[in-house]
């Protein structure tokens, strides 16, 4: 049992190490986009494509339907009150501080960590790796760091686009319960919102996205032999994505208001 | 080609460039509103207390804001210094002789920091330079000489605000002496006095006691004494009623008195009959005396002859109760009736002096 326990320990501290060195590796690589070729480029631009663009209908969804329901709720309640001038730091914070980087980060992670993690495992079963190698591609330059990229700015830039519909949405669905000015509710909102909040979307967009870049191609890349594999780590992936950007969606906020 | 595919780059591009526009506008935006890239200036003002300031507050100009409270600190004379942000829009309104004065409400509806600038028409005050406050003597003596243009209107609701926070400052110090005594007393119930005032509680309870003892007994004595005191107070009554009775029949017309009093009354004929009456009365009365007399003597005599007739009484008796036997043996003859039955001995009710036992 207990020698179970100390393989169990010495496997997952391995696993770790790995883990950082292959992050460090990626990351290190990043810093050489400038002697990138147009391929590699290419690879960028279908990535923000895919994760980025292509997502943005489901993040337009997700962003109209909470603002639609912040307003709604938040008006009643806060007018009953007499206290609607809170709804500006409500939508604030709700939309721009914490819902928007992090729903836009989970909807990353199950749409495009997803098929990262399950493209890369695939290329590792037909040894497409190994051929990339065979012929002097790096796989870490020409596969893992567009991916990183792409999905990073992705997840900033959806971040941003879900900032704008959600609080665009809370201005419409407004005009149904207490109809308001457009030019008073954007001052409202713009005298409200700190240059703080904005920097902290952005940041944890950020952080975010690398933290499910670097969880799915390090997940995919860590197929062997079978197909069979490729599942077992996409839901590993998927699992240890959500559990890390919890994780440092916590501890930004903690920075941000420590 | 699918569209996305072939124009990918361009998509990819509009989206980047879209969210940008998006970023950049809402920090130019915000920027704007909250004068980010706009200049400041600060000055410095000094109150006596820091309650109802606070970092951010508005600093107002006849309702206009013209800039916020940046810093509030205590410094080495106990005095809070402000440093007011003004705003770069407003400057040439902080001129010589300007005042800040801050108004609380007193029913809590918070505080407001008003400006109100010097009537002179001189340069703007240069930046970091003192500002005093309505509650310094520098500040009320710029204000009572006029030298500084402050509402008239706003002037009355100062007025009322400035009279009324005396009482508050009043009412604030007698909650506070309230306090204090609440805290001395707290303090001398402290342990060593609470055994003291524990002793003198126990004394009390002792004391009480004694009185509840002392009740009974009395509770006692009254329930003895209520018997009696009805008896007395019952005899008390029937002579009231009696005396009730006596005093409405000498009130009576008709009544005793009248009568006594009456010309042809007793009274009036026992005084005015020439004494006759009262020799009648006198010679009865001698009557009465040598009967008296007479009864004593035979009195007298009775009792010299007592034993006489005492011993004749005894020997009549038993005479009589002989007879009565022979009677009785007559009557229950055998041959007539059945014999004699035995008499029971009967008491004598009489004693003479001689059967007494010495």
């Amino acid at each position: 049992m207990l020698e179970k326990i100390g393989d169990w320990g010495i496997q997952k501290m391995r696993n770790l190490s790995y883990a950082a060195g292959f992050s460090f590796r990626v990351l290190r690589e990043v810093f050489r986009i400038g002697g990138r070729n147009k391929v590699s480029l290419q690879v960028l631009v279908m990535q923000i494509l895919f994760t980025g663009v292509n997502a943005l209908s489901i993040i337009a969804v997700f962003s109209l339907t909470l603002g639609a329901v912040i307003i709604v709720q938040g008006a009643s309640l806060l007018q009953q009150v007499g206290q609607r001038d809170l709804l500006y730091p409500i939508l604030i914070s709700v939309i721009t501080r914490e819902g928007g980087p992090l729903l836009t980060a989970l909807v990353v992670m199950s749409r495009s960590g997803v098929a990262i993690a399950t493209e890369l495992g695939n290329m590792v079963v037909k040894h497409e790796i190994e051929a990339y190698m065979s012929v002097g591609i790096d796989p870490f330059n020409y596969l893992l760091v567009p991916r990183l990229l792409g999905v990073t700015i992705s997840t900033i830039i959806l971040s941003v686009y879900f900032n704008v519909l959600g609080l665009g949405a809370s201005f419409v669905f407004a005009q149904f319960m207490a109809p308001i000015p457009f030019g008073e509710y954007f001052r409202n909102l713009m005298s409200q919102i700190a240059l703080g909040d904005l920097l902290t979307s952005l940041l944890k967009s950020f952080f975010f996205g690398v933290i499910i870049a670097l969880v799915s191609t390090y997940n995919g890349l860590s197929v062997r032999n079978a197909t069979t594999e490729i599942p077992v780590v996409t839901i590993k992936a998927v699992g240890q994505g959500f559990a890390l950007i919890f994780f440092f969606n916590v501890l930004l906020t903690l920075v941000r208001f420590s | 080609m699918k569209f996305r595919i072939r124009f990918a780059q361009q998509i990819v591009g509009l989206f980047i460039i879209l969210a940008v526009i998006f970023l950049l506008g809402a920090l130019s935006f915000m920027g704007i509103n909250q004068r980010l890239f706009s200049r400041n200036y600060v000055y410095r003002s000094e109150f006596r207390s820091a309650e109802g300031l606070s970092v951010g507050m508005s600093i107002r100009l006849r309702g206009f804001e013209i800039g916020k409270v940046s810093e509030i600190k205590l410094n080495d004379k106990n005095r809070v210094d402000v440093f007011l942000s003004i705003y770069d829009t407003f400057l040439e309104k902080v001129r010589p002789n300007s005042v800040i004065e801050l108004l609380t409400s007193p029913i809590g509806l918070g505080a407001s920091l008003n400006f109100f600038p010097g009537n002179n028409i001189d340069e703007p005050l240069p930046e970091d330079s003192f500002i005093p406050s309505a509650d310094t003597p520098l500040g009320k003596a710029i204000l009572s000489q006029g030298l500084a243009d402050k509402p008239q209107g706003e002037e009355t609701v100062t007025r009322i605000l400035a009279e009324v926070q005396p009482l508050l400052a009043e009412v604030r110090g007698l909650v506070e002496s309230l306090n204090a005594t609440v805290r001395l007393v707290n303090r001398d119930l402290g342990q060593p006095n609470i055994d003291r005032v524990q002793g003198v509680m126990g004394e009390v309870f002792r004391t009480v006691r004694n009185i509840n003892q002392i009740s009974a007994n009395i509770d006692s004595l009254l329930s003895q004494m209520v018997p009696r005191t009805d008896a007395i107070m019952a005899n008390l009554e029937q002579i009231s009623t009696d005396l009730t009775m006596t005093s409405e029949g000498l009130r009576d017309p008709r009544g005793l008195i009248p009568k006594l009093l009456d010309p042809k009354g007793s009274i009036a004929t026992l005084l005015d009959d020439k004494n006759e009456l009262y020799n009648m009365i006198l010679s009865m009365i001698k009557e009465l005396n040598k009967s008296v007399v007479e009864l004593t003597r035979f009195s007298q005599f009775v009792n010299q002859q007592r034993p006489t007739l005492t011993s004749l009484l005894e020997e009549t008796r038993t005479t009589i109760r002989q007879t009565q036997d022979v009677l009785t043996g007559l009557a229950n003859n055998p041959l007539l009736r059945g014999g004699i039955p035995e008499q029971m001995a009967q008491q004598e009710t009489f004693r003479s002096g001689r059967d007494d036992r010495y």
